[in-house]
């Protein structure tokens, strides 16, 4: 009896062992928290960036797991799959994507306010203005800045230099540009353009189009409401002098100075084939540059101004973080985002990207304080996006028009007519 | 009672136990139809009359305003000119095509099911995947299509760079994809003709096209309605394309309906805008399967 007692106790501490153990197991496992961020495809340098910064936040918070679901096409692309996942209930924790978006999602209940811990930083930290402005509504903040996203004017290098002429000047205006763009030209037999001196995005999505047209609406004469809208928001300003000067700069340069044209391959992809000497776009392009162009030697400049040298006319976006109403976690994800938001991942995905950061504290990194290129950029006035629920159908419609003046299916005058008239009827709807 | 079987009353019975039984065995598919055809047409009917957006919780019934916005676009008319444009292109062009291959076929004793096969590889292959590399094959610069044009001694083209040439672009591709349907079809039709026909005619003295025109085109009459419906219809409906290749551009030059009905439900989420639309395409389709079925008719050809 005594031996089958032992055995018997042997039993009973073995198995209140083994079920102890089990029980720390799953409380381990019941810790550990996953959350799936979606975002979508870029320069292969972004990519990197942004997974080595959550791999060093993982790697300091163990218990969080960071699955990332990138998405190939356009922006539009993704948000539309992003609308849809989230009326499905079926959304990421996380997600990044340009502030253009993210008041309607806002407005559509799809996002989490930021804590008031992590408010504080961002009030705090913002570089300018904007940063705040871009992600508030009621008083309250809805996203977490990310970085900003500059326009410049892309050149090749070795293309100016067969050309006989010089790197274009910081200070440039539309006139010397409009000069350089027609020394680098090139034509056919027939007399047609075969490399554009200078590309202007005509065409492609709508939305893009008006996104690059920033540049030189707000260089061609800045509206009251530093917008396409008023303050109101109930008009669009695009129908004045600045809509009809910088509109009509586009269309000169196809027709009339003949630098670019409608058939010749455009933006970085014609850049990067030798049918375009210099072009405009996103600040971004240059890491797409380096990864698949390496042997083009290329400068980037901003684009010119022609008044008001105080407001950016390059910076027209930013990107945000969000933190979804779906997501389980949200203590893990905003600390997630907070992390990143730190000066040292923070300027680090900045350099790598291309872009601009957000936070103060970031920009005063080394590398920006030592490039006077970055700080002429950070330095400007950068404008956030106008916070309307319907502000990508008004920025298709008017882009569309400008994509019809480029074709000459419609005059500037009369393009810019039908885009206002479209615009103010959406926003007339718009709740 | 009849003599010597089951009674009246009995034999009506075993009808309708096999009517219930048949009725049990179609059920199934009955509802998976009713689920996802019949299902989504008559919502999309009721939400054609509200302010429907997706992401938004007021949904107003608006009774006909979003029909009267579509009728009152002008972009809604370019549309039409477009869709209709690419259905006509498109079914004409690989019908007349897929005609003339399979009448070609029809006469080959060697090889018909290798021809067969190459046909109809373009329509088992994804629309993305062809509408791809017929993006890069018009490409102006290093495309296979100006590189063909420029050995012929002819001018690069800006296919679909070109407002004038951009939907002309889609249809051809389009065309080129639908032909080995059309032509397996034509072919089996082909086959259904009697040879006592043609037989008759040549000791009549009837030439080829004689031939074809008084007993080939009367006879394949019922498969040319079909393929015309069907296509007509397919026509129609264009979207891949246009999404893949030109997005609706240059300047609208290839915007079509279904592009214009998925832009407008899922870019800009006005699914009741979208919704009207769609029936307002939904009902041309009808309109134009009941004339081409009144016209061209259904009556036997002796």
């Amino acid at each position: 009896m005594k031996v089958n007692g032992k055995r018997f106790s042997s039993i009973i501490v073995l198995a209140v062992l083994v079920a102890s153990l089990c029980l720390a197991g799953t409380a381990v496992a019941a810790e550990k928290v996953t959350l799936i961020y979606w975002d979508t495809t870029g320069p292969e340098a972004t990519a990197i960036a942004r997974a080595n910064n959550f791999a060093e936040y993982t790697k300091a918070n163990p218990n969080v797991q960071i699955k990332e679901e990138i998405f190939g096409g356009s922006l539009s692309e993704f948000d539309t799959k992003f609308k849809m996942a989230m009326v499905a209930g079926k959304g990421p924790d996380l997600i990044e994507t340009h502030d253009v978006a993210f008041y309607a999602y806002y407005t559509a209940g799809f996002l989490q306010n930021v804590p008031k811990v992590y408010e504080d930083y961002i009030r705090e930290q913002a570089i300018n203005e904007a940063t705040v402005q871009m992600v508030e509504a009621d008083g309250k903040l809805y996203g977490f800045p990310n970085t900003w996203h500059g326009v410049v004017v892309v050149y090749n290098k070795t293309m100016l230099a067969e050309a006989g002429l010089s790197l274009p000047p910081f200070d440039w205006d539309w006139d010397i540009m409009l000069d350089y763009a027609k020394k680098l030209t090139k034509y056919d037999t027939a007399g047609e353009v075969s490399r554009a001196g200078l590309s202007l995005r005509k065409t492609g999505h709508a939305q893009g189009t008006l996104a690059k047209f920033s540049p030189f609406f707000f260089a061609a004469g800045v509206p009251k409401s530093l917008s396409y809208w008023t303050e109101d928001l109930k008009k669009t300003v695009i129908n004045t002098t600045p809509g009809r000067v910088a509109l009509q700069f586009y269309v000169d340069a196809i027709y009339k100075h003949k630098v670019d044209s409608l058939q010749v391959k455009s933006d970085y992809m014609g850049f990067a084939q030798g049918t375009v000497a210099m072009f405009h776009r996103g600040l971004w392009v240059t890491a797409y540059m380096q990864e698949y162009a390496p042997d083009i030697d290329f400068g980037i400049i901003e684009v010119p101004k022609l008044e008001f040298p105080q407001l950016a006319s390059s910076i027209v976006s930013g990107g945000v973080y969000g933190v979804t109403k779906g997501c389980e976690n949200p203590e893990e994800a905003w600390d997630v985002l907070y992390g990143i938001a730190q000066p040292e991942p923070h300027a680090y995905y900045a350099k790598e990207s291309v872009f601009l950061p957000s936070f103060k504290n970031a920009a005063q990194q080394d590398f920006f304080v030592q490039n006077p290129m970055w700080q002429i950029a950070i330095q400007q006035k950068a404008r956030p996006e106008a916070q309307i629920s319907t502000l990508y159908e008004l920025e298709m419609v008017i882009g569309g028009y400008i994509e019809k003046a480029c074709y000459q299916q419609l005059s500037v005058e009369e393009a810019l007519r039908l885009a206002e008239e479209k615009c103010n009827e959406i926003l007339a709807e718009a709740r | 009672m009849s003599a010597g079987g089951m009674s009246n009353k009995d034999k009506m019975k075993a009808k309708t136990k096999e009517g219930i039984q048949a009725y049990i065995f179609l059920a199934p598919t009955l509802l998976i139809i009713a689920l996802f055809r019949y299902w989504p047409t008559i919502s999309t009917m009721i939400i054609s009359f509200f302010d429907y957006n997706l992401i938004s919780p007021v949904r107003p019934f608006v009774k006909l305003r979003n029909y009267i916005v579509v009728f009152s676009d002008p972009l809604f008319y370019l549309m039409l000119r477009n869709t209709l444009l690419y259905a006509v292109g498109m079914v004409s062009m690989s019908m007349l095509v897929a005609l003339a291959v399979a009448i070609t076929l029809d006469k080959v004793k060697i090889g018909v099911n290798v021809f067969k096969i190459l046909y109809f590889i373009p329509v088992i292959t994804s629309v993305v995947a062809v509408s791809l590399v017929w993006q890069y094959m018009y490409d102006p610069k290093l495309g296979l299509v100006n590189w063909v044009l420029n050995h012929l001694g002819l001018p690069s083209q800006g296919w679909l760079t070109d407002t004038r040439q951009s939907l002309f672009g889609i249809i051809l591709m389009g065309s080129w994809q639908q032909i080995g349907f059309n032509m397996l079809v034509f072919l089996a039709g082909l086959k259904g003709i009697s040879g006592q026909y043609y037989e008759a005619a040549r000791i009549d003295g009837a030439t080829s096209w004689q031939q074809f025109i008084k007993i080939t085109l009367p006879l394949l009459k019922p498969v040319i309605l079909f393929v015309l419906i069907v296509q007509t219809s397919f026509g129609f409906q264009v979207f891949t394309q246009v999404y893949v290749m030109t997005q609706g551009g240059p300047a609208d030059a290839s915007r079509v309906i279904v592009y214009h009905i998925y832009q407008t439900a899922f870019e800009t989420m006005r699914l009741g805008r979208a919704s009207a639309l769609s029936m307002i395409l939904f009902g041309i389709i009808l309109v134009i399967a009941l004339v081409q079925l009144k016209i061209i008719g259904l009556r036997e050809t002796e």
